[in-house]
């Protein structure tokens, strides 16, 4: 029989991750500015890119850097697109198992679907005045092997992801911030173009 | 005869450590204590590569490496002796971690780390068919492209 004060908080944690899935579920697209700060703890440095993310409901997802380095991972149901320089690979999400956890990582993350991932992730949510914090430890073997834990922090209001953290065995760990987030305004198909 | 031989070669060793001052001044390849330098990396493979950053640090005479990918996951970290030419592999990612890969890439990188500071950008393994390219990151640019909205 669980305590009371642990019921009532895997009832609360519940509940939240009920109205960000609602609210997932009610956000047909959404664009941002996003800043990527990978902390090396072997070399005490940080290492800090820029880009730009654009999702489209159901499986559409455009992840570009373009500071300090261009790199572009488009994800269009299941074709991946990856842009590096000159070269251009398409990937099929359902050959290769691989990118299908990365490109459902990326999504749900974004998103905040991971969230009722019961599989993949165990969930405990911790509140603040102004937001929730998520923190998620991976259950299964290859999400261990990269991370020890994902921490998702929400805006309480909008129900929206404004930071990711993901944190490595080794200590270091990668930030990502995402700023100017816009919902449900039409994106140009071009963006999600698969060629 | 003699004479102007001597006096050739002087001048040929005087022309060879201009360049090489020359070369040092052009590369960011970490040289003393406390030097950073950041690489844009590309590994390729018969049917694939791995792209990244390679970050370096020189510290106690010793070059410390990472190489993430761009999404930040931490792909290599290794350990490069300038002095004695050696690499050291301290970790490889997931299914990389094989005694063959990192006997391979060992051998590789000390070739990748000798060239660096002479300018020699790419590396090529020709019994196991990997290209190696290091080229210094260029963080000045932000290369956007901006999507029209509808």
């Amino acid at each position: 029989m669980l305590p009371l004060s642990l019921m009532a908080q895997n009832k609360n944690t519940q509940k939240i991750v009920e109205q960000i899935g609602n609210a997932a579920q009610s956000m047909k697209s959404m664009q941002c500015d996003f800043t990527q700060t990978k902390h090396l703890k072997m070399l005490n440095d940080n290492m800090v890119s820029k880009g730009k993310m654009y999702y489209q409901q159901t499986n559409k997802l455009h992840w570009e850097y373009t500071s300090p380095y261009t790199y572009t991972f488009i994800l269009n149901d299941t074709k991946v697109l990856l842009k590096k320089g000159t070269r251009n690979d398409v990937i099929d999400v359902n050959q290769n198992k691989m990118f299908k956890e990365i490109a459902r990582m990326m999504m749900n993350s974004v998103v905040g679907k991971c969230l009722s991932d019961t599989k993949s992730f165990k969930t405990s949510i911790a509140e603040t005045s102004t937001e929730y914090v998520a923190t998620l430890l991976p259950q299964k073997k290859d999400l261990k092997q990269m991370w020890t834990k994902l921490i998702l922090h929400f805006d309480s209001k909008q129900l929206m992801v404004t930071k990711v953290e993901m944190h490595e065995k080794n200590g270091d760990y990668t930030i990502i911030e995402l700023q100017n987030t816009q919902t449900n305004k039409k994106i140009d198909a071009k963006v999600f173009a698969i060629q | 005869m003699l004479k102007y031989l001597q006096f050739n070669r002087f001048f040929l060793a005087i022309g060879l450590f201009l360049l090489s001052l020359n070369i040092v001044a052009q590369t960011e390849f970490p040289i003393k204590n406390g030097d950073r330098a950041r690489y844009n990396v590309q590994i390729d493979f018969k049917k694939a590569y791995i792209s990244g950053l390679c970050i370096m640090l020189m510290e106690d005479d010793v070059i410390k490496a990472s190489v993430v990918n761009e999404f930040g996951v931490s792909a290599l970290d290794f350990t490069y002796n300038p002095f004695k030419r050696k690499v050291k592999i301290l970790k490889v990612m997931g299914k990389m971690n094989k005694w063959y890969i990192k006997k391979v890439l060992k051998k590789d990188l000390q070739q990748v780390m000798f060239n660096l500071p002479l300018d020699i950008n790419t590396y090529e393994d020709t019994k196991y068919n990997i290209k190696y390219t290091f080229n210094p990151l260029d963080e000045t640019q932000d290369k956007s492209i901006h999507y029209l909205e509808q």
